[in-house]
């Protein structure tokens, strides 16, 4: 006689086998003692894996994890949708400055050094308010149109709109919050 | 007075009532202990294993089926979170029950802890020195009551795996249990 395979009879005990496998399993059974003993053994091995006592927990862990819970609560849509429109805003901005930003490289007329200035002072003592009369600072303009010129109050409220989207963001990211380790307490 | 279902305690947690997740953990601490205690095998590790699953299970509020039992859920993530602890840090030696750790207490003494081993401390023993694959398998199946096929999904392994190492598993433990 071919006895029932040692699988076949942890899935006996599983719950595991199809209705037919299970009913010829049983049908075997009936005739073979020695797989009803083979059974018998695994099923009270089951027996007592599963009579295993609950250990005792000797302290409560909730305050631990409320307070830890503070410090690590999940990052509400709000606040995405937050620095998501910041982001947006950003774009905007930039794409408004980009004009700015791109400017032609900008030089400087000679100065004259400081040198200079100190000979010009200690040699004109008697004038010094005269000889820095004398000192004409260069003036200089940035050769700069605009290709577009927005109104301005299109600009202030840009400005405004991407400082209430930065605070509010910033606000609900950065409120105050706990930080408590979960790791090793040595208490 | 009467206790708030756990749905209820679930809702308000999600809306960011941490007290409310406070009394899910009172409920449940017990239970997942005790996964992690017989996946660790160190009281102290276990505890800590514990605090940190209930964390993961705050963060991961939001894709709970709270349709489903809140207890089975939390188990799970309990015993998910102690198999990637196990995978990480490989253990050379088996784990032992801190219950045999101390030397110097008579009451951990051989002759005491021998006379005092009654039949679920041999098994607890027996349980935490199978290799931690083997301990996972026994884990889902006898203590979370999950079929194979669930078993299989919670592992992220094929269903032939989890079959070989929960009969292997049960083949090792009883032979540690004759010893």
């Amino acid at each position: 006689m071919t006895h029932l395979p040692e699988e076949t009879l942890h899935e006996y005990l599983d719950n595991a086998l199809s209705p037919q496998a299970r009913a010829a399993a049983d049908a075997h059974l009936q005739d073979c003692a020695a797989c009803q003993v083979e059974l018998e053994t695994l099923r009270s091995l089951f027996a007592e894996i599963e009579s295993l006592p609950e250990a005792p927990l000797e302290r409560d862990l909730s305050p631990v994890i409320v307070a830890a819970l503070g410090s690590r609560t999940a990052v509400p849509r709000v606040v995405w949708g937050a620095l998501v429109a910041q982001a947006l805003a950003l774009v905007v901005l930039l794409g408004l400055a980009w004009p700015l930003i791109d400017l032609p490289i900008v030089t400087l007329p000679d100065l004259p050094s400081a040198s200079q200035l100190l000979a010009q002072w200690t040699t004109q003592q008697d004038a010094l308010l005269r000889a820095l009369g004398q000192v004409s600072l260069p003036s200089f303009s940035i050769p700069f149109s605009p290709p577009f010129d927005p109104p301005v109050i299109l600009l202030i409220l840009t400005f405004l709109g991407a400082c209430l989207f930065w605070l509010v963001g910033n606000g609900l990211l950065l409120r105050p919050g706990q930080t408590i380790s979960l790791k090793r307490r040595d208490s | 007075m009467n206790e708030s279902p756990d749905r209820d305690l679930i809702l308000r947690a999600r809306r960011g009532e941490t007290e409310a997740f406070g009394e899910l953990v009172q409920r449940y601490q017990a239970a997942v202990f005790n996964v992690c205690y017989r996946l660790m095998g160190e009281r102290r590790e276990a505890e800590d294993m514990a605090q940190e699953a209930f964390v993961r299970a705050y963060e991961r509020l939001g894709s709970y089926d709270d349709e489903r039992p809140f207890g089975p859920w939390m188990r799970r993530v309990a015993a998910n979170l102690c198999v990637n602890q196990l995978e990480v840090l490989p253990r050379t030696q088996p784990a032992v029950l801190d219950e045999e750790r101390d030397p110097d207490d008579p009451a951990q003494r051989p002759e005491a802890l021998s006379e005092r081993r009654d039949q679920a401390e041999r098994l607890r023993t027996a349980l935490v020195a199978l290799p931690a694959h083997y301990r996972i398998v026994i884990e889902l199946r006898h203590y979370q009551e999950l079929s194979y096929d669930e078993i299989a999904e919670t592992l992220k392994r094929p269903l032939s795996d989890v079959k070989s190492h929960l009969f292997r598993a049960r083949k090792l433990l009883a032979e540690k249990l004759k010893e």
